[in-house]
């Protein structure tokens, strides 16, 4: 039967129930102003439709559901929800009324509901979201917070933070890979009296996750000055791992292991990265070879140290910081794809628009040269 | 005699002042020049040759290879702080054949949260 007669069918049943209990007109104009709720006289109306509507309606499989809403010229309106994925949702959008005794229908369409945090397959606990924030039971997934021990400004009152992107190895030795800016950066004695110094603690999470106390977060790792900045063309740093407290696979949080080959950046290659502030994310390069003019602090919230020429970068679009935001520093961008993705750059600057890799290549050749061995990714 | 030398040397002037204005136009590099496809340089040569022009121009933060929205025809970006007039009349419109786009990224800076 055409799907417009089955719900014209329907309509005129309830139209014919519902009659003499729907309120008079000027009784629903009167109580227009008063709140929104369950009791509103209007909504009462067009409960009372959708009550005698719903069964009729949920009989066909092409419905998904019903409810009582306000549409954009405030009126109360019956809800009624098609299925997006029905091949004829087109024809049951144009079937349906435009109004039932004086009740306006409004048609959406939309995707099957589901239950937000459901039971895998053969049962088991919900999922929780993954933090990013949080101090880990050891031993640490990376893509998390972190940071230097000291990183803090007494006289400003602020400290510092950002992200353990990833995981390198050096001559069978592994040491967390971030930024110069979130591991060595602090070269004044400034607003905490020291500043950053081989063999100095790496922290998770970062001081600006654990009220700036050091003493709440744990010692991962153990900095390994480089000192990449300012001759060089890359903004990294690394830190020795202490036995037992980073994941000796290398896996970061909401990417899991990567591999061990990286991958050259191009043109409108997806990416995606993990890191501290806004965790899993996904984007695009939109330009490379980008020479840019990037200005450093001595320390955190500390004066200007130098201004930086980097050549040869990679640029990633960021429409609102939505890829790459404060605090992401040091994560690791690996191309978008679900198994043991392979590393493109490492993130380390941007804006609201912009976000900026050093070419992982470039990183590792460096380090290796600092660290006396071949640098590669720790992962499969 | 003396009139036909006067003619050779005139004769020959000409064709040396020509090679003189090719050889002045080829070491020149016109801003605007409107070099056909083929004929164009790589584009990363033509970046490495103007980037500390460009880099020169206040409130340039970046400049680099990109693709036009089309998503497939290769141009220069500039990057600037603020998009000013002033700014987009220094910002040549192209460059040996390639659009040059100023777009407004605002200040690149590290991303450590503080």
């Amino acid at each position: 039967m055409n799907i417009k007669h089955v719900i014209l069918r329907i309509a005129r049943t309830v139209t014919a129930l519902t009659a003499a209990a729907l309120l008079p007109g000027s009784v629903a104009a009167q109580a227009l102003n008063a709140e929104i709720t369950k009791d509103h006289p209007r909504v009462k109306q067009v409960m009372s439709v959708q009550k005698e509507l719903t069964p009729g309606l949920m009989s066909m499989p092409e419905i998904l559901g019903t409810a009582v809403g306000q549409d954009d010229d405030g009126e109360i309106t019956l809800v009624v929800f098609v299925n997006a994925e029905a091949s004829n949702h087109g024809e049951v959008m144009r079937a349906l009324p435009r109004g039932i005794k004086g009740v306006r229908v409004s048609a959406q369409l939309t995707d099957r509901f589901r239950a937000v945090a459901s039971k895998p397959a053969g049962g088991g606990k919900p999922v929780p979201p993954v933090s990013h924030m949080a101090k880990q039971t050891p031993p640490i997934q990376l893509g998390t917070s972190g940071g230097w021990g000291n990183d803090f400004n007494l006289t400003k009152g602020y400290c510092c933070g950002g992200t353990l992107g990833s995981l390198i190895q050096v001559n069978g030795v592994q040491y967390i890979l971030s930024n110069y800016h979130v591991f060595e950066s602090d070269i004044v004695n400034g607003g905490n009296g020291i500043v950053a110094t081989t063999l100095d603690n790496i922290i998770q999470p970062g001081l600006i996750d654990v009220n700036c106390t050091a003493a709440s977060a744990q010692n991962v790792a153990r900095l390994v000055k480089v000192s990449s900045l300012p001759d060089n063309n890359v903004d990294c740093s690394v830190a020795q791992v202490i036995s037992g407290m980073v994941r000796a696979d290398g896996a970061i949080l909401e990417i899991g292991t990567i591999s061990v080959t990286t991958a050259a950046a191009s043109i409108n290659k997806a990416v995606k990265k993990s890191g501290r502030t806004s965790k899993l994310t996904r984007s695009k390069i939109i330009g490379l070879n980008a020479i840019i003019n990037i200005a450093y602090d001595n320390e955190c919230v500390g004066g200007a140290a130098f201004t930086k020429t980097f050549a040869g970068q990679i640029v990633i679009s960021n429409s609102r910081s939505s890829f790459l935001a404060g605090g992401d520093s040091g994560s690791l961008m690996v191309e978008d794809v679900t198994t043991n993705p392979r590393a493109i750059g490492l993130l380390y600057a941007g804006s609201s628009t912009t976000a900026i890799a050093n070419p992982i290549g470039e990183v590792l050749t460096f380090l290796g040269g600092k660290l006396g061995g071949t640098a590669s990714m720790v992962g499969k | 005699m003396k009139k036909g030398c006067h003619l050779r040397l005139r004769l020959l002037a000409i064709p040396i002042g020509l090679v003189c204005l090719m050889v002045l136009a080829g070491c020149q590099r016109p801003m605007n020049s409107a070099n056909s496809p083929d004929s164009r340089r790589d584009i990363n040569a033509v970046l490495r040759d103007y980037d500390r022009e460009l880099m020169a121009i206040p409130d340039v933060v970046g400049v680099y290879v990109g693709l036009l929205e089309d998503g497939k025809t290769p141009c220069l970006k500039v990057m600037a702080a603020r998009k000013t007039p002033q700014l987009e009349r220094q910002v040549p419109k192209s460059l040996e054949g390639y659009p040059v786009l100023v777009e407004e990224t605002g200040v690149i800076r590290p991303l450590r949260q503080p």
